[in-house]
């Protein structure tokens, strides 16, 4: 029986190139997490990698290879524990609301160091412009945060561009919506507590409507938004946030009102609902990741010194 | 628009007649392809190029956004890097038979896709688009020629030599196309660190395991395993031939059929 080749043999990477091809494709078809798919060929062309560098000098003869192979692995180093310690989620913050350091949708790694609370930002304001067909055109939100020393500064952040914070990258999304603003008053007595009541993503979801339940209670409240304009024209476009004359179908404990802003609508089972005013809430994406730059580094160093490689072997 | 399309009209039937006269002149004439192909090249670079910039003016964005203009500026750059590849290595000018005809049925698709007025989308508004599809197009080209060596290789094999018998020996054409796989390995890594910076500033994601850059990543792995069965395997001429056109025929069907399919975030528009 032939024995198998040494471990930093070129005879095994071809097959294990092809190995994970087939764990990408397998990861592109969801059948487990990409990282459980994809480490167990990246892990072995790591071994044969530095098996190949301690054993094969001609290798180590050809600097400019040897390099790219070197950013390779450690490009696969720094996707593995960029995995094991990020945090990425996201926040929707109305107009004038400071984040108040919980993210939903949360996703990290076993060895996440970053601390939220530090995050200190105010979504000042926002505006996406839309072409025909609800196109996005153009995009600006103004954030203002507090840095290191405690200072507050502002923001105003284009198409594509981010703050960066503590580590974190905070990216709007492009969700944001309506967010009626309400104050429930228990009794006449009680200080009315208010809150911002946040409808689906507009103008991805044309149908408005909301429910939630009165807090300290078990009052479900239905809320819809009735425009009575178009905001964003199907032909011609339009500016969100922008307020339209508009109605909210509020029903609560079996009975139905239309409010507008400053209306009451007192429950039959007790306690009033107002209407204060309309705002708007933005979505935030929160994310963090220590190894993005050193990654982006590693595969600079791998494309330039590959390029090196085949300039110096093919000279004309 | 009606010079527009009468510009692009020319620059096609530049390319046409370029080909043309680069298969008669290599299956009959008796010293191949010459300079007059790379005149009728240039013309229809310069005239396809002018319709390109019409229409860049004209929508104010350039020519990346719906399937007419991916196709069409892929096509004036598989031109160009052939043109170039065409005037600089003259002992492949019979290369144009295989090349060439496969440039006419891009034009003739480019004739019966619909050129309506595409919208740029936000996320186009970033450097990284030039970059990334800057470094896409080296790569296309690159394989192109690849592959196009490849096809000699194996209709060598299949017709015998005599079509191409100017053209060096399969070993000779194996070396070259090995050369021009290493070119487009190059162009691809950049081409995907390019888009995956783009899409962290589109999408606040590096990668989505979306169809697109899945097939990327496995064309990059195709690649990556093609330069490794040569120093490895020692592969025949043949079977690398197989390989270069398999590489070129995965990025094709990603450059101009994947966008157009899938239906996730890289997806274009019809």
């Amino acid at each position: 029986m032939k024995p198998l080749p040494a471990p930093g043999s070129l005879l095994w990477t071809p097959w294990l190139i092809a190995l994970l091809g087939l764990a990408a494709v397998g990861a592109a078809r969801e059948m487990a997490s990409p990282a459980a798919l994809l480490g167990p060929p990246v892990a072995l062309l790591g071994v044969n990698l530095l098996a190949a560098i301690l054993a094969n000098a001609s290798f180590r003869a050809q600097p400019a290879l040897l390099v790219f192979h070197v950013a390779l692995l450690m490009a696969a180093l720094l996707l593995g524990l960029g995995r094991l310690t990020y945090q990425q989620g996201w926040v929707e913050l109305p107009i004038g609301e400071a984040f108040a350091g919980e993210l939903s949708g949360i996703e990290q790694g076993w060895l996440h160091w970053g601390d939220l609370q530090r995050l200190v930002f105010v979504n000042e304001g926002f505006a996406r412009e839309y072409g025909p067909d609800w196109r996005v055109k153009k995009k600006r939100t103004t954030l203002r945060w507090r840095d290191e020393e405690g200072v507050w500064r502002r923001s105003e952040l284009g198409a594509g561009e981010s703050l960066l914070l503590h580590g974190y990258r905070i990216d709007p999304t492009s969700n944001h919506g309506f967010a009626p603003v309400f104050e429930w008053s228990a009794d006449p007595q009680a200080t009315p507590i208010r809150g911002a009541v946040h409808f689906p993503s507009y103008p991805l979801y044309r149908e408005q409507s909301h429910s939630w339940t009165i807090p300290g209670t078990d009052t479900a409240v239905l809320a819809m938004l009735l425009l009575e304009e178009a905001v964003i024209h199907p032909a011609l476009g339009g500016v969100f946030p922008a307020l339209p004359r508009h109605r909210l179908r509020v029903t609560a404990q079996g009975e139905t009102r239309d409010l507008v802003p400053g209306d009451r609508f007192p429950f039959p089972g007790g306690g009033e609902l107002r209407y204060v005013a309309m705002s708007f809430w933005m979505g935030y994406r929160v994310a963090y990741d220590w190894a993005r730059y050193w990654l982006l580094a590693a595969f600079l160093v791998a494309s330039g010194s590959l390029a090196w490689h085949y300039w110096r072997k093919f000279p004309s | 628009m009606e010079v527009e399309i009468l510009c692009m009209w020319l620059g096609l039937t530049a390319y046409v007649m370029a080909g043309s006269f680069a298969l008669i002149m290599g299956l009959v004439g008796r010293r191949g392809p010459g300079m007059g192909v790379l005149a009728m090249l240039v013309a229809g670079l310069l005239l396809h190029g002018a319709a390109l910039g019409m229409r860049w003016e004209r929508l104010g964005h350039g020519p990346f956004v719906n399937q007419f203009e991916i196709l069409s500026s892929n096509l004036w750059s598989l031109t160009l890097v052939y043109a170039v590849v065409y005037w600089r290595l003259p002992r492949l000018r019979p290369l144009a038979m295989v090349v060439l005809p496969l440039l006419f049925i891009m034009g003739g698709w480019l004739l019966v896709v619909d050129p309506f007025h595409s919208e740029y989308p936000a996320t186009y508004h970033t450097i990284w688009l030039y970059v990334h599809i800057g470094f896409g197009k080296v790569f296309l080209g690159a394989a192109l020629v690849a592959a196009a060596l490849g096809v000699v290789v194996l209709a060598r094999m299949m017709a015998g030599s005599a079509p191409f018998a100017a053209l060096p020996c399969d070993d000779a054409l194996d070396g070259l196309a090995y050369r021009f796989m290493a070119v487009a390995f190059v162009f691809d890594t950049l081409m995907i660190l390019a888009g995956a910076i783009w899409a962290q500033d589109a999408w606040g994601s590096y990668w989505s395991w979306d169809t697109l850059e899945v097939w990327s990543l496995i064309n990059w792995l195709l690649i990556a395993l093609a330069l490794h069965l040569r120093p490895t395997l020692h592969i025949s001429p043949r079977v690398g031939a197989v390989i270069g056109i398999l590489v070129f025929g995965v990025a094709f069907v990603n450059f101009f059929g994947v966008p157009f399919l899938s239906r996730t975030m890289h997806r274009g528009v019809f």
